[in-house]
Formats: C-alpha cells, sequence, structure tokens
C-alpha cells in the first residue's frame, strides 16, 4: 500500500518570519486564505508569539482579529499556533495562569492545534501549554528543540520525547530544527531512535534551509518512518525558511508516497504570493547552498552584524574572529543552550562583553544570572563551577538566588483593565507603554489587498471605453491627461 | 490616490498599458514627483515628444536627523569628561539606557538620591538583555546625563555620583 505523508503548511506562520522578518499583512494572507483551505494540508500554521509582537507593535493590527478572519475562511483545516515556554513574547517567565488564559484565548479564537516548544527542552516548561490545550480538547504537540552539542545527544531527545509521551498531554512530537542543523546522518539514529519510543504518536519534521540540506534530510526522515512534515510554499520556501512544498512533494511522490494536496491550488497560492513580494520589494527564498561555516559557531546571521557594529563602535573591529571563539566559550560555559531566541541573545551578549572589558564575566546582563540560577528551567548542563561564582557575584544583586514562585497574574491583570476583553489585556500585559494604544489607535486593518496600482486599475478601465476622446484629470499630486485617436 | 509609491514595476505596466490600447494616442501623467509623457507615433510606435522627465524618488525617503561626526563628537567629550572627585558610571557597551526597571515604573535614582555600591542607577538594554548597572560606590547622584530610552555609545558617561 502507497504511504502518505502529512503536510503542515508553514507560509502564514515561518515562511514570511524567516524571509520577510514576520511582515506579512492579513491583507496579504485573506485573499489566498481559502485555496490554502482546501489544499489539503494536515494543519496550516498561522502564529507563533513573533507574530503576535510584529501585529502589535509593527504592523498595527490586532493579532486576534487576524485569527478570526482567517478561521472565517480557512473551515477545513486546522489553524495551529505554537507557545515559546513559558515565557510567550517576553524573556522572563510568566505566571501559569496567564499562560493558560492565553492557550485559552487561542483555542476560543480559532486555533486547532497548540503546543510548544522550550529551548531547553524542559517538559514542564511545555507542559504549561499542553496541559491546557489538551484540557481544552484541541490537537496538541510538543517540541524536541534540536541544537548541535555534547550534550544535545539522541538519548537527550529521546528522553524528552518519552516525559512527554508519559504527560498525556500531546498527540504529536515537533523535532524543531531552528537552526537548520539536522543532517541526513543525524536523522538516520535520531528518527528510529524517536520512533521506537513514539508508538502510534505521529513524529512531524520542522527543518530550515540555511545550509541547504533539509530538503534530503526531509525525504531520508520520511523513509525512516517521519509522518508529518513542515513546508512552505515556494517562493515563500528556502533561503532560511523551510524547505518549499513544491520540491518535497515532487521527490516523495516519485518515491512512491502519496501526497494529499492539490498542486493546482499550490500554483495559485505560491503566484500570489510572488506578485506580493514583487509588488512590495520583498524577497523570495533563494536556494542556499551548502555551507560549513554554519555548523562552527550556529550564531543567528541577525546577531552577527549587531556583533559587527558593537565591536565597531569599540573601536576594535579587528577582534570579530576572537568573538566568535569567545561565544563558543561561553555557550560551552553555559551548559550548551540552545542558539535561538533567548538563548543566543544570552551567549552573544556575554561574549561581547567578555571581549569588551577583557575581564570575563565582569558585566553580567541580567538574564544572564537568572539563566545560571535556573528561573528559565532546568539547564542541559551544570555551568562551569568558577563562571558560575563569577556570575551571581558580578550580577546584580537583586536577583534573589533561588526563583522565587511567581503569583498568579490573571485577577490582577482583570482588576487592571475592568472594561477590556482578555483577548486585549492579555496584549497589554505583554506590550508594555502605549504600544496597544498605537495598535488600537491605527483603526481597522486593511483586508483586501489591491494587486494593480490605482493608476493602472484606471488606465485599464479607461482603455476600455473607446468612445471617450480626452480623459484629464487634476487633483493634487496627481494630473493625467490622456487623448484618444479620434 | 496618492498614498502608494509608484514602483519601476508600475511603471512599465502603465507604459505597457498605453502601448497596448488602440484607443489612446497621447498620455500625460503626473503623479507626486513623477511626470511621464508619451505619444504613439501615426504607425502605432510610441515615442518620448518630450524629454522623458522621470525623477523617481529625488527627495531621500529617510531624512537622516543626527549628524553622525557631530554625534560621535559628543560622545567622544562625554567620555572623558568624568569631574574631579566624581565617579562616573560608563556603558558597558552599545545599547539603550533605561532608569527605571520597566515602562511606567519609578526610575532607580534621581539627582541627590543617595545610593550604595549594590544600588542600581539605570539599566543598559542589548539584544533585549537587561544589564542592570550597580553604582559601585556609596554616594549621592549628581548628574544623569543621558535621557530615558536613549542609544548610548559603549564607554559613555551615563551618571556622576559624588562619593561619600
Amino acid at each position: 500500500m502507497e504511504k502518505s505523508v502529512g503536510i503542515i503548511d508553514t507560509t502564514l506562520r515561518d515562511g514570511h518570519q524567516c524571509l520577510w522578518a514576520t511582515r506579512m499583512t492579513t491583507a496579504h494572507m485573506l485573499p489566498i486564505a481559502e485555496k490554502m483551505d482546501q489544499a489539503g494540508f494536515d494543519q496550516i500554521d498561522l502564529a507563533g508569539t513573533i507574530q503576535f509582537d510584529v501585529c502589535v507593535r509593527y504592523l498595527k493590527e490586532d493579532p486576534w482579529e487576524r485569527v478570526r478572519l482567517m478561521r472565517e475562511r480557512i473551515k477545513n483545516t486546522p489553524l495551529r499556533s505554537l507557545v515559546r515556554s513559558k515565557n510567550i513574547a517576553s524573556f522572563d517567565f510568566l505566571p501559569d495562569d496567564i499562560i493558560a488564559l492565553w492557550v485559552e484565548r487561542l483555542v476560543a479564537n480559532g486555533f486547532r492545534v497548540v503546543g510548544a516548544f522550550d529551548g531547553l527542552n524542559d517538559v514542564e516548561n511545555m507542559l504549561a501549554t499542553t496541559r491546557v490545550s489538551k484540557a481544552l480538547g484541541v490537537h496538541t504537540f510538543g517540541a524536541l528543540s534540536y541544537s548541535l552539542s555534547p550534550v544535545h545527544t539522541d538519548e537527550l531527545y529521546v528522553e524528552t520525547a518519552k516525559k512527554l509521551v508519559a504527560s498525556g498531554t500531546v498527540d504529536a512530537i515537533m523535532l524543531k530544527d531552528a537552526g537548520g542543523l539536522l543532517t541526513v546522518d543525524r536523522i538516520r539514529t535520531l528518527v528510529p531512535a524517536l520512533k521506537k519510543v513514539l508508538g502510534k504518536i505521529p513524529l512531524e519534521i520542522h527543518g530550515h534551509c540555511l545550509t541547504g540540506i533539509a530538503p534530503l534530510m526531509y525525504l531520508e526522515a520520511v523513509r525512516l518512518g517521519a509522518d508529518q512534515l513542515h513546508t512552505s510554499i515556494a517562493p515563500l520556501a528556502n533561503g532560511a525558511a523551510q524547505p518549499s512544498f513544491q520540491n518535497i512533494a515532487k521527490n516523495l511522490r516519485l518515491q512512491g508516497y502519496k501526497i494529499n494536496v492539490n498542486d493546482a491550488l499550490i500554483d495559485e497560492v505560491g503566484e500570489h504570493f510572488r506578485k506580493i513580494a514583487e509588488i512590495e520589494g520583498k524577497p523570495i527564498g533563494e536556494i542556499l547552498e551548502y555551507n560549513g561555516f554554519h555548523y562552527e559557531h550556529q550564531i543567528p546571521g541577525g546577531m552577527l552584524s549587531n556583533f559587527r557594529s558593537q565591536l565597531a563602535q569599540a573601536g576594535i573591529s579587528d577582534k570579530f574572529d576572537e568573538l566568535l571563539e569567545e561565544c563558543a566559550r561561553v555557550r560551552q560555559e553555559l551548559g550548551y543552550p540552545i542558539m535561538i531566541t533567548p538563548f543566543a541573545q544570552f551567549v552573544g551578549t556575554q561574549a561581547v562583553l567578555n571581549v569588551l572589558h577583557g575581564d570575563r564575566y565582569r558585566v553580567v546582563p541580567n538574564e544572564i544570572k537568572k539563566y545560571a540560577l535556573g528561573y528559565y528551567g532546568k539547564l542541559l548542563a551544570p555551568i562551569e563551577p568558577s563562571v558560575l561564582d563569577r556570575i551571581v557575584e558580578n550580577g546584580s544583586k537583586h536577583i534573589a538566588l533561588k526563583p522565587v514562585p511567581l503569583e498568579p497574574g490573571v485577577n490582577a491583570l482583570r482588576k487592571k483593565y475592568p472594561n477590556a476583553s482578555d483577548d486585549e489585556r492579555l496584549l497589554r500585559y505583554m506590550f508594555a507603554g502605549s504600544q496597544v494604544d498605537d495598535m488600537l489607535a491605527a483603526g481597522a486593518m486593511k483586508t483586501s489587498y489591491t494587486f494593480d496600482h490605482p493608476i493602472t486599475s484606471l488606465i485599464k478601465e479607461f482603455s476600455k471605453r473607446p468612445k471617450i476622446g480626452r480623459i484629464y484629470i487634476s487633483k493634487p499630486g496627481l494630473k493625467l491627461d490622456i487623448t484618444g485617436h479620434n | 490616490m496618492a498614498d502608494r509609491d509608484l514602483s519601476y514595476q508600475d511603471l512599465l505596466n502603465i507604459i505597457r498599458l498605453v502601448e497596448e490600447s488602440p484607443e489612446f494616442s497621447e498620455f500625460k501623467l503626473e503623479y507626486g514627483d513623477i511626470k511621464i509623457n508619451l505619444r504613439k507615433s501615426s504607425a502605432g510606435v510610441m515615442s518620448a515628444p518630450e524629454p522623458l522627465d522621470i525623477p523617481v524618488d529625488v527627495k531621500p525617503k529617510v531624512m537622516q536627523v543626527t549628524n553622525h561626526s557631530e554625534s560621535i563628537e559628543l560622545v567622544k567629550s562625554s567620555t572623558t569628561m568624568v569631574p574631579e572627585g566624581m565617579i562616573g558610571i560608563k556603558s558597558p557597551m552599545v545599547g539603550s539606557f533605561y532608569r527605571s526597571p520597566e515602562p511606567g515604573a519609578p526610575p532607580f535614582i534621581e539627582i541627590g538620591s543617595t545610593v550604595n555600591p549594590d544600588s542600581t542607577v539605570c539599566i543598559i538594554e542589548v539584544m533585549k538583555l537587561m544589564n542592570s548597572l550597580p553604582a559601585g560606590v556609596n554616594g549621592t547622584i549628581s548628574e544623569i546625563l543621558v535621557s530615558d530610552g536613549d542609544p548610548v555609545e559603549y564607554g559613555q558617561i551615563l551618571v556622576l555620583i559624588k562619593p561619600s
């Protein structure tokens, strides 16, 4: 019998997060939403917490309204959301009841798949979400955050998967390779080991194309029993994003797998986003070549440019290589955290401070001290004792040595904003200052997208009217004068 | 209507539409800074009767507000000038200066506040990480040289403390 492979579409979440800095607007999505719903995906990933963040702060769109509008159009395919650890959009942990309310509102607004990941693979941090989503009756998943280090062994992932399964709160396990590091070789040991402990629970593969390997890694993962793949629709695929649906489907079908997705609809969706990219001047996903350097430091691209400016301002641009080495050393000393937000910032910033000041760990950011003391979950490996001493000694004295359990936050939040909805309260909780007010002041978001420039539409209309001999329009900023033949 | 810039692709589309339309013989458009004149010759081939005048984006979209050399000068002078008998709290790296632990909260210090070595005087935010800077000495805050939220340079002096 032909084995079928399920596809989880990431175009509307990770695709533009990786390629358009998360700047896809609701108006870009809505016109094509129905076609995506009909395409045949197992799930459509719509929002992690970064999408909420960018909606509020940069696009001035109500993210909850985006979800509702998409849910009106996407009636068959479950919409998916991803929660980050116990901190959602901040670095510091939020009280459990705030996380619970967040998950409740995700479901109430239309998500039918809600899961979580944690950079440290601390299962407790994920269960804060999955316990609630499971109780609400939606499909749930827990993630294995893949990284490369002496502590990121197959055993670590197997143990994490076992704990997630034993919790009884996950319907699927997502192998999440945010850094685009997974190789074909590693997948050959990792997938069989995971399949053994997962039983009937499906294994999803989520890769990134940063080193060009992910499309091949996907094919091998499927051969070894992976059940669902995360893909994006080209041209919003490849580059730093997921492999393209088009490429993966073609190659899997060639190998005899069944992919129940309608290619003609996918072509239309791809064309839609290609046109928007062209009009908005946004990049499309380029196919990247293998780059061995990526495996040396695992530092996100955005951080490398910050490094360069930090060193330049201090007049020590020549220390760039030293800084990369310092990153590797700090990461080791801190117990090999994964190099994604927020841990990449922890390692990178501490490395910059160490190089700038010569004296290592003399200046210690608050978050580093909290991390070292277990505020963000159980560490993957103990911190080197001499380093831990310096962090404790030189970090802010106002950080308690033992994490203090967080007070519940929902009642106080409701009291603080008595007339707001829970949706709005949660946004106000996460986005301080006037950010939510500014978003609301921007008014209703745009829900339609005009591909033609208004002038182009106008001329098209005029050319359909041959009886008009001359058209003259003048207003401030615009003068249009067309003379016909007759 | 003038809410969207005409891109290069928009211009090409417009020219193509005029060219393909059997009905148009002459076409003039002024849109913001852009002026286009097109006339079809009798054979239907387009020519530009007057020099094609397309000053696309003559005005830079973003005005550079800070004069860079000047701001660097300012930084240099402020990094070197710690008055006699004062201690200067320097920024450990390039970042943003904050006077309070979170927006709306009372500031850590005001001019005249007494501090001890562990008192936090301000926060420097880098890549969303918060660096609480301690006073390092017993003393009184004499001057706060940077405004809340301002970007600061590496080594820039932020606060002056008169040790007691």
